[in-house]
């Protein structure tokens, strides 16, 4: 900047200073004064007895007493707080999840317990029923429905099956004795079309396993159901419902 | 560089409430008194006090030493808060364009509760200004009214405003000066 330039601008930012001093400038105004201030040392200076000046302005006002318990508030506001328990909602929300996922867990132990030893229950039970049951449980291709009952809570069933063969295995439990000359007989639907898959009869607690073959892929068929049945079974259901679930 | 501040505040920086508590009792009254100057509420000016020390306790903003006194950093910030606190307030400034020929009077006139301390000294100077520049001097600086907004409180056009404001305040430094150019010579 060329000097007679820098005395203009200086004279500018001078005249300047006072409303800058007291942020009366507008944008433009204050950029000017702020990049110009450190070359004007005239303006700078005239700042400075300005910025005095407020001071003064500021001291010098009348003077008050505060209220008295103005000091005591301004201890209390700045007084360390005391811990409280507090649960934060994010903290709360964690709680209930990991309580959820425990609880879930403990639940899905138990379920894996107890198929575990339904398993070895059914082990026992088809012992006399031939090798392919133990094949069939442990195929990588397993398949398997709980049949639920709808008007008696203890009994259900479970039936399980490879999905690429024809053979299958029905665990059932808590269903009720039959009287002599009744037998239970598992049915497979489709459409209209039922499908024996054979008879059982279950032991004093209930339980019984049936191994199997019917000539075309469970897959095919949409619901299965365990009727109980007259003598050894009938061609198509005639009994009561204990047990049915969709495939 | 006052030592006692300077120890004041690095006790202050470390959460002792017995060294706020001497900052109050150095500076809250002036700190209130300029709260109330501006606002001119005395809950308003409570609140404001109290901010004010606040800020200094949560260190939200900080006194540098070699920029000036400990009381003259606290004052501004006290400006500051109460200016933001008067904005948002939406209060009516205390001038009123019917009462700018008063203005001297109604600016520094002390209620029953009010005495002089110190400025004495500005109360003359501001008094040999003319009233309607000492008027809109005190809209500026204590209400904290841009150019527009006197304008429009005053109802005084923009460009008169204008010039009375930059008038004043010149005239308002070279009657400081002089005066401290005097005390200097007395001394």
């Amino acid at each position: 900047m060329k000097p007679n330039h820098m005395a203009h601008d200086c004279e500018a930012i001078r005249d300047l200073i006072p409303e800058y001093a007291f942020g009366l400038t507008d944008p433009d105004e204050t950029r000017l004064v702020e990049a110009n201030l450190a070359a004007c040392p005239e303006a700078a200076e005239h700042l400075a007895d300005f910025r005095r000046l407020q001071y003064e302005m500021r001291e010098g006002v009348p003077q008050i007493e505060p209220p008295p318990q103005l000091g005591e508030r301004l201890m209390t506001a700045t007084a360390p707080k005391p811990r409280r328990f507090q649960i934060r909602l994010s903290w709360l929300a964690a709680a209930v999840a990991i309580f959820a996922l425990v609880i879930t867990n403990i639940y899905w132990l138990l379920r894996v317990e107890d198929l575990s030893r339904r398993q070895d229950a059914l082990a026992a039970l088809v012992q006399g029923q031939g090798a392919p049951a133990f094949v069939l449980t442990s195929t990588n291709n397993l398949r398997w429905v709980r049949l639920p009952s709808e008007n008696n809570a203890a009994a259900a069933a479970f039936m399980m099956w490879d999905g690429s063969s024809d053979t299958g295995l029905l665990y059932v439990h808590g269903f009720p004795m039959l009287e002599p000359g009744k037998t239970y007989q598992l049915w497979l639907t489709r459409g209209e079309e039922r499908v024996s898959a054979g008879t059982f009869e279950v032991d004093e607690e209930g339980n019984a396993a049936l191994l199997f073959h019917i000539p075309e892929p469970i897959d095919d068929f949409t619901w299965a159901r365990v009727t109980d049945e007259p003598g050894n079974g009938s061609d198509q259901p005639t009994g009561t419902v204990v047990v049915h679930g969709e495939l | 560089m006052d030592l006692n501040d300077a120890e004041l505040m690095r006790r202050i920086a470390a959460h002792d409430q017995q060294a706020l508590l001497a900052l109050y009792e150095a500076h809250g009254k002036a700190v209130y008194s300029l709260a109330y100057r501006i606002l001119r509420n005395a809950t308003l000016a409570e609140e404001v006090t109290q901010d004010t020390f606040f800020k200094v306790w949560l260190r939200t903003t900080q006194w540098d030493p070699e920029k000036g006194k400990l009381k003259n950093w606290l004052l501004t910030i006290t400006h500051y808060t109460a200016i933001d606190r008067l904005r948002r307030e939406r209060r009516q400034p205390v001038l009123h364009p019917d009462h700018i020929e008063d203005a001297d009077e109604t600016m520094f006139a002390a209620s029953s509760d009010i005495r002089w301390q110190d400025g004495t000294m500005l109360r003359l100077l501001l008094a040999q200004l003319p009233k309607e520049q000492a008027a809109l001097i005190d809209l500026a600086f204590f209400q904290g009214m841009s150019h527009n907004d006197i304008a429009t409180v005053t109802q005084i056009p923009l460009g008169t405003v204008k010039t009375r404001l930059r008038t004043g305040l010149q005239r308002l430094r070279e009657l400081w000066l002089e005066n401290v150019n005097q005390t200097s010579k007395q001394r």
